[in-house]
């Protein structure tokens, strides 16, 4: 079975981790960025199934990254969670004018961030051993 | 009149043969219906047995139906177990991964903000009975956390500790978590205003101020020794 690929980005680590410890039981391939220009490179080298971009971060924000991923031949095509601490309607909107596919707020929910990774990548039918 | 006889004699005979075969068909009859009525009651016991059996699979699928809903709430209730060990798994494990004193001082930051779910906080740290002292802060303009913490929220009052459970009630402070290592308070954690879209505060939440309390003052005390040894050589 094809292992679906996905790209965490955020410049905390203690984010990442908790993202990587919430998927760590299904099985997908994690990868990590700490910053936007990371992000939008490995969007493209690694082409990931599916991106969880954080909003705020140093050297390039979520919505640039966002816009720069969009703007890519190569890497149009992968949806994309914004993950973010504000959960107002202007900041949501933002995201959507970027051309996220979807977003979750912090912190993070497991089973929020599990059912919206499932509903994405199709549920899961093979236990990451 | 012989002739006359003869044909009452027949038709008597003719009569006495058609009472015998409405007799025969009467018999018949009776026995057919007799037939009918048995039918009519293995039916009726038939449908009776299969009323009750289905009664009874109808009370078995309401009996599974509701162990189900019992292994969905339990499923729900372990997934949110899961969730919360998570939060404190990845607390601990990351206040515990630097001995340096900023790194430590980040990684609480990190925890407020992105577990806990609060951009306004202020972190204490003390010597021994010495004054508490202002080791970081997020989202907080210095002069307003000095106007707090001198007027409303004294800092000789952060060893105390408080968690509101209701933040709406006593803003703008939602927690303030004493930092301690062996009962003796070491620090304190405030935490201000939680996200806009968090409403409360949930267990987790308290299990993860536990934490705090216990594993950020052992960490920024490793971190100080660590520093203390540093500088030593």
């Amino acid at each position: 079975m094809h292992r679906k690929k996905i790209l965490l980005v955020d410049d905390s680590s203690t984010i990442l981790m908790m993202e990587k410890f919430i998927l760590r039981n299904d099985p997908y391939i994690l990868i990590t960025a700490s910053n936007g220009e990371e992000a939008v490179q490995k969007a493209v080298s690694e082409q990931p199934d599916l991106i969880l971009l954080d909003v705020i971060m140093p050297r390039m924000g979520g919505f640039e990254a966002c816009r720069l991923i969009r703007d890519n031949e190569a890497s149009k095509h992968i949806p994309i969670v914004m993950v973010t601490t504000r959960g107002e309607a202007t900041n949501v909107e933002t995201g959507w004018l970027s051309g996220c596919s979807d977003y979750i707020t912090k912190p993070i929910n497991a089973i929020e961030l599990l059912a919206k990774v499932r509903s994405i990548l199709g549920e899961v039918t093979e236990v990451a051993q | 009149m012989s002739g006359g006889r003869s044909y009452i004699s027949k038709a008597r005979e003719e009569q006495q043969q058609y009472i015998n075969s409405l007799l025969q068909e009467n018999e018949k009859l009776r026995a057919i219906a007799a037939m009918l009525e048995n039918d009519v009651l293995r039916a009726e016991e038939q449908q009776r047995v299969a009323k009750a059996e289905l009664q009874r699979l109808l009370d078995r699928f309401e009996e599974i139906a509701g162990e189900n809903q019992r292994f969905a709430e339990q499923y729900q209730h372990i997934e949110e177990q899961s969730s919360n060990l998570a939060n404190l798994y990845v607390a601990s494990y990351q206040l515990h991964t630097s001995v340096d004193r900023e790194t430590v001082l980040t990684t609480i930051q990190e925890i407020v903000i992105n577990l806990i779910g609060s951009e306004q906080l202020a972190i204490y740290e003390r010597n021994g009975d010495a004054e508490f002292r202002l080791a970081a802060s997020f989202g907080l303009d210095q002069d307003q956390l000095m106007a707090f913490v001198s007027g409303e929220y004294a800092t000789e009052k952060l060893g105390e500790g408080h968690i509101f459970s209701d933040p709406a009630e006593r803003q703008p402070l939602t927690a303030c978590v004493p930092l301690q290592i062996c009962d003796q308070v070491v620090g304190a954690i405030l935490v201000f205003r939680l996200l806009e879209h968090k409403q409360s505060l949930e267990t987790v939440d308290h299990e993860l101020f536990e934490l705090l309390a216990v594993h950020a003052s052992t960490a920024l005390y490793c971190a100080s020794l660590h520093a203390d040894r540093v500088v030593a050589g």
